[in-house]
């Protein structure tokens, strides 16, 4: 294996945990995130040999992530089966209520507003990153935080008070 | 702000356990894939551009100028730009996205030197320019026409710019109320496609003379379980030989995750296919390709890198 391909899997091994929870935020699905996962470190893998001018492949890759997911949701893909294999996972039971309202209320918003929210608030990106990321305008995306927010405050209720403040 | 929004996604989040190994072993997989795909088109474009320049050499070479001028011009052009995105890391000398045209009569003047050197053209990138939301409507439009539609109103729309790439939503009225009809293409290679065996339920795969693949959906809306059940959904997605996909879908629904409007879907799987498969998507096709390397070199560009002219490494930077 060449020596870019070695720092490849450096690259994934650090960083498919963190792709994964982002990408599960926004699909919601554990086999939605994980094929997400795969198709974006595929994307990444694509270029990486050839081009080893990426200088940030954290930002590359979420950009990557961010842009797969949007444009799989926007027609809603086929491969949305349902699965008789549910993966065991590990949650906090205290976290469980909360887990499941968030899921919930993220489900009920289109897969932009998801996306913001999630670059937002879980990657903890500025709205110009996230506006970069989405291909759209600063306003653009303020706009669609505002209105995501107001949507997931009806269905979170008083579980997150802050929320009413925005 | 809100940092209980971001505590909650943190709680929901930070305790998943993905299985690491086979993420990166599948993602490696994928991205193999890619590259071969990515060769192999770049070994056609080469082909092409070998193709343009013997033509050219063949009009101005001693005894050819009663050759057809078309011999020289028409396939030179015509030949790059069905080249694929891949291409141009050659032959970006051109501007991005200048029109591969070139006047018959400079192949044929006599003013032109017989000298192959000043007779090569300059090697223009792949055009494939871009396809407007309009248009998208607008073919669209053009293809249900005739498919007992009572009015046809657009809703949304994007063209091959766009990120996510172009698409055109219409809501249709017909004798089982009202729903959606839309197009959209993306970057999606039949080879990074998985469906399993047995297919999910509701789902048909079969191969098209030219190799291409299209699979059709037709069932609920949101199959896992997890929405409306009365809510439908057909697809038929046509995985073209170049790596995008074009996706026609039908839903009972005027707004998605609405209530639904219709106790069918507007499409058949027969009109739906005959649509997706439609040449009329092949601009849009190409422009989302191109428009997909435009985004790459300026992804490398935005990393500090900017890329040379040509596609190649410029000196000093580390890349190869």
């Amino acid at each position: 294996m060449a020596k870019h391909d070695d720092e490849f899997l450096e690259f994934a091994s650090a960083r498919t945990s963190h792709l994964f929870r982002t990408a599960y935020l926004m699909s919601g699905d554990w086999h939605q995130a994980e094929d997400l996962v795969q198709e974006t470190l595929g994307k990444v893998f694509a270029v990486w040999g050839r081009k080893r001018r990426i200088e940030n492949p954290d930002a590359y890759a979420q950009t990557v992530l961010t842009r797969t997911f949007i444009s799989a949701k926007r027609k809603r893909s086929s491969r949305e089966m349902p699965s008789s294999q549910i993966p065991e996972r590990e949650f906090h039971e205290a976290d469980a209520t909360l887990r499941m309202t968030l899921l919930a209320g993220l489900a009920e918003l289109p897969a932009k507003d998801r996306a913001v929210l999630v670059l937002r608030f879980w990657e903890d990106r500025s709205v110009e990153e996230v506006a970069h990321i989405m291909g759209a305008s600063s306003g653009a995306v303020r706009t669609r935080t505002n209105r995501a927010l107001a949507k997931l405050r009806g269905t979170l209720g008083d579980r997150l008070p802050d929320l009413a403040l925005i | 702000m809100s940092d209980d929004l971001t505590r909650a996604m943190r709680a929901t989040a930070e305790n998943l356990t993905p299985d690491i190994g086979r993420l990166t072993a599948g993602g490696v997989e994928r991205g193999v894939r890619k590259r071969r795909a990515r060769r192999i088109s770049q070994i056609a474009g080469a082909a092409a551009s070998v193709t343009a320049v013997f033509g050219v050499v063949a009009a101005v070479a001693p005894g050819s100028h009663d050759a057809p001028a078309s011999a020289a011009a028409g396939v030179a052009p015509g030949a790059v730009a069905a080249t694929s995105p891949a291409a141009p890391a050659s032959t970006h000398s051109a501007a991005v996205g200048a029109t591969p045209t070139q006047d018959p009569s400079t192949a044929k003047s006599p003013s032109a030197s017989p000298a192959l050197p000043a007779a090569i053209p300059p090697q223009p990138a792949p055009s494939a320019p871009p396809v407007s939301g309009e248009d998208m409507v607008k073919l669209l439009k053009e293809q249900i026409a005739g498919m007992g539609f009572s009015s046809v109103t657009v809703l949304n729309k994007a063209d091959t710019k766009t990120a996510g790439g172009p698409f055109a939503v219409l809501k249709v009225s017909f004798s089982a109320g009202q729903g959606d009809v839309s197009v959209s293409l993306e970057d999606q290679a039949w080879g990074n496609v998985h469906y399993g065996s047995p297919l999910p339920k509701g789902v048909t795969i079969h191969t098209l003379a030219d190799g291409s693949h299209v699979v059709i959906y037709n069932g609920l809306q949101w199959p896992a379980g997890n929405g409306d059940p009365s809510a439908k959904r057909l697809d038929a997605t046509w995985y073209r030989n170049d790596g995008v996909a074009v996706n026609v879908e039908a839903i009972n629904e005027v707004v998605e995750k609405g209530a639904t409007t219709a106790t069918a879907v507007p499409l058949t799987p027969d009109q739906a296919e005959k649509i997706a498969t439609a040449s009329v998507w092949d601009a849009a096709a190409k422009s989302k390709a191109y428009q997909g390397w435009l985004d790459y070199q300026s992804a490398m560009a935005a990393n500090g890198k900017p890329v040379s002219p040509n596609g190649s490494t410029p000196a000093g930077s580390g890349a190869h």
